[in-house]
């Protein structure tokens, strides 16, 4: 078991190394010249020579490669070109923001997806289930920043029970988390109905199992045989996609965080590639991949907990 | 109705594809035309969906529109799917240590974030059709190459398999004519659900600014444009809303009916 543990924070380490060598290579080596990338084609000699010393260009690609880690170990990311400020600093704000966004986006889509799926799967082949999943296929089709936008338009605008369009900062306290709820609720809509589906799905395989006919034919309540002998097992794979929808969610949510104005790091993503801030797009990469990867070693290290048969190799 | 998913997927691909096909020969007027009609005109007989703010006829924006969008989100699902399923199959069959560092390869892509894959790309080659069609391919390329190494796996130590290699054919053949067609149905399934993702990632990247450009339109970009003069002129919304979601509810649908003809286990599992 230990093993199996050190094995997978090995493997984490190992990933994101090839994913920070990916992302430093495509925007350091494949085509053009960065520096040119930044300054743009009518800049000045004299600035274009001034961002390549910046960027540290009049060095071979390894040893600037070397130099960023070496710089991210010791937890300096460099500067934004275009902020002029730590990328560190910068990231570390914009986590502050999608953090809070993506846990209140992920709790809302399993609020959806839990009652939807086990209300579907009890009432499997019904009209219910049917109307359910109807439900969800729509919610799935559904474009984010469409759904947003109605929200706005309903909660916000018409009924001015929520607001939204700008962000406060945690500055202002607790009252700050009111202004991310329509923004989580456009997320959670399309990620409820797809994890909605899993649920379903998976219980529907685990309610032919033996151990549930066992379970119901010791007399056990059916509310028991459902919610625990065959949810609990059920929930391998809901977990699995659950993590990569979290994970994704933490990575930021470019188009949402866009659409309502909200400062973090899916703003600061498209604001970075918009002004060809090059340690800045790096750093949002980095810290995107990263927590992708840490929610995805999360889920895996959790199959034991759901299921007594799962071993450890 | 024994897989009403399935037909009415067919019908709902049908009905967009069939739109997306018209709008590219033909449309009631030119989508880049302003002033066919006064800005703002609501639907009319002449303008069934009426016009935008520069007075043009969103019906023909919406058919123009759909091609594009479809084009972009179909390439982009087929390098993809062709890329991804190569990789994977030649993970499968190879084996071993080989075979396990590239599916680990494919796993890597699963770990950024699919808009931000776009984003990169478009900082790299800079913002347009070729970017979102190559990201595109990119994030899908891991779901297929899953699937397949999956299949590939399985299948390559099955009787039939040993039979073609006892017979001489080479590793391609039985790749391509003895394996692929038994391991199709589950890829064919990826790529109706991924066409669907693509659409809403397309419209999603073009919402951004960083898909097709203007004056050519985009269902995204419509949607984006609209949403200023919404309380004014709702009609510029609904219907390129419309028209997205139908595309999108269509792909998936049938997605799910392909599924559920194709795999038996779950017939079984669930009688019906």
């Amino acid at each position: 078991m230990g093993s199996y543990f050190l094995r997978r924070i090995l493997w984490f380490v190992l990933t994101l190394l090839a994913i920070s060598l990916a992302v430093f290579l495509a925007l350091n080596v494949l085509p053009g010249d960065p520096a040119r990338l930044v300054v743009g084609i009518e800049a000045s000699p004299d600035l274009y020579t001034r961002v390549r010393a910046e960027l540290g260009l009049d060095r071979p690609w390894p040893v600037r490669y070397l130099h960023w880690l070496g710089g991210i170990v010791r937890g300096d990311l460099g500067r934004s070109l275009h902020y002029r400020q730590p990328v560190g600093a910068l990231l570390g704000a914009a986590v502050a923001v999608t953090f809070p966004l993506a846990l209140l986006a992920f709790l809302l889509s399993l609020l959806i997806a839990f009652p939807l799926g086990i209300l579907a799967a009890r009432r499997w082949g019904s009209s219910l289930d049917a109307a359910l999943m109807g439900l969800a296929q729509v919610g799935l089709a559904v474009p984010e920043f469409w759904l947003g936008f109605v929200l706005v338009l309903a909660f916000s605008a018409g009924l001015r029970v929520l607001p939204a369009g700008w962000f406060p900062g945690w500055g202002a306290g607790l009252p700050a988390l009111r202004y991310l709820v329509l923004p989580a609720l456009a997320l959670a809509v399309p990620r409820g109905a797809y994890l909605a589906r899993m649920v379903r799905g998976s219980l529907l395989t685990t309610l032919g199992e033996a151990y549930v006919a066992v379970a119901r034919s010791k007399g056990l309540p059916e509310a028991r045989v459902l919610l625990v002998h065959a949810l609990r097992p059920a929930l391998i794979p809901v977990v699995t996609s659950g993590g990569l929808v979290f994970g994704r969610l933490l990575a930021g949510a470019i188009v949402v965080e866009n659409l309502f104005y909200l400062p973090g790091l899916g703003r600061l993503a498209l604001a970075s590639v918009l002004a060809r801030d090059i340690p800045l797009v790096e750093g949002v990469a980095l810290v995107a991949a990263g927590s992708i990867l840490a929610v995805n070693l999360l889920a895996d290290l959790s199959y034991g907990l759901l299921d007594p048969r799962v071993r450890y190799r | 109705m024994r897989n009403a998913s399935l037909y009415l997927g067919a019908v709902l691909c049908a009905i967009t594809v069939g739109a997306a096909l018209l709008g590219a020969l033909w449309t009631p007027y030119d989508p880049l035309r302003p002033e066919v009609a006064p800005a703002y005109s609501p639907p009319s007989l002449l303008h069934p969906f009426g016009t935008d703010w520069f007075g043009r006829d969103t019906l023909s924006r919406v058919l123009a529109a759909m091609p594009v969008g479809l084009r972009v989100a179909a390439v982009g699902t087929a390098l993809g799917g062709a890329v991804g399923t190569a990789l994977g199959a030649a993970s499968g069959l190879v084996g071993g240590a080989v075979g396990e560092a590239l599916g680990s390869v494919i796993n890597l892509l699963l770990s950024f974030p699919p808009v931000l894959l776009a984003l990169l790309l478009v900082t790299v080659l800079g913002p347009g059709e070729g970017s979102v069609v190559l990201a595109i391919g990119l994030f899908n390329l891991p779901y297929f190459g899953r699937l397949a190494r999956a299949s590939f796996l399985e299948l390559r130590g099955r009787a039939f398999v040993e039979a073609a290699r006892a017979c001489g054919a080479g590793p391609v053949r039985i790749a391509l004519v003895h394996i692929l067609p038994n391991a199709a149905g589950p890829l064919l399934v990826q790529g109706t659900s991924s066409l669907a993702f693509a659409l809403l990632s397309e419209a999603g990247l073009s919402y951004l600014g960083l898909g097709t450009q203007p004056p050519y339109p985009s269902l995204g970009r419509m949607l984006k444009e609209a949403q200023q003069y919404f309380i004014l002129a709702p009609w510029t919304a609904i219907f390129p809303g419309l028209a997205l979601v139908a595309t999108v509810l269509g792909f998936n649908l049938l997605g799910d009916g392909l599924g559920a003809r194709l795999d038996p286990r779950l017939r079984r599992i669930h009688g019906r």
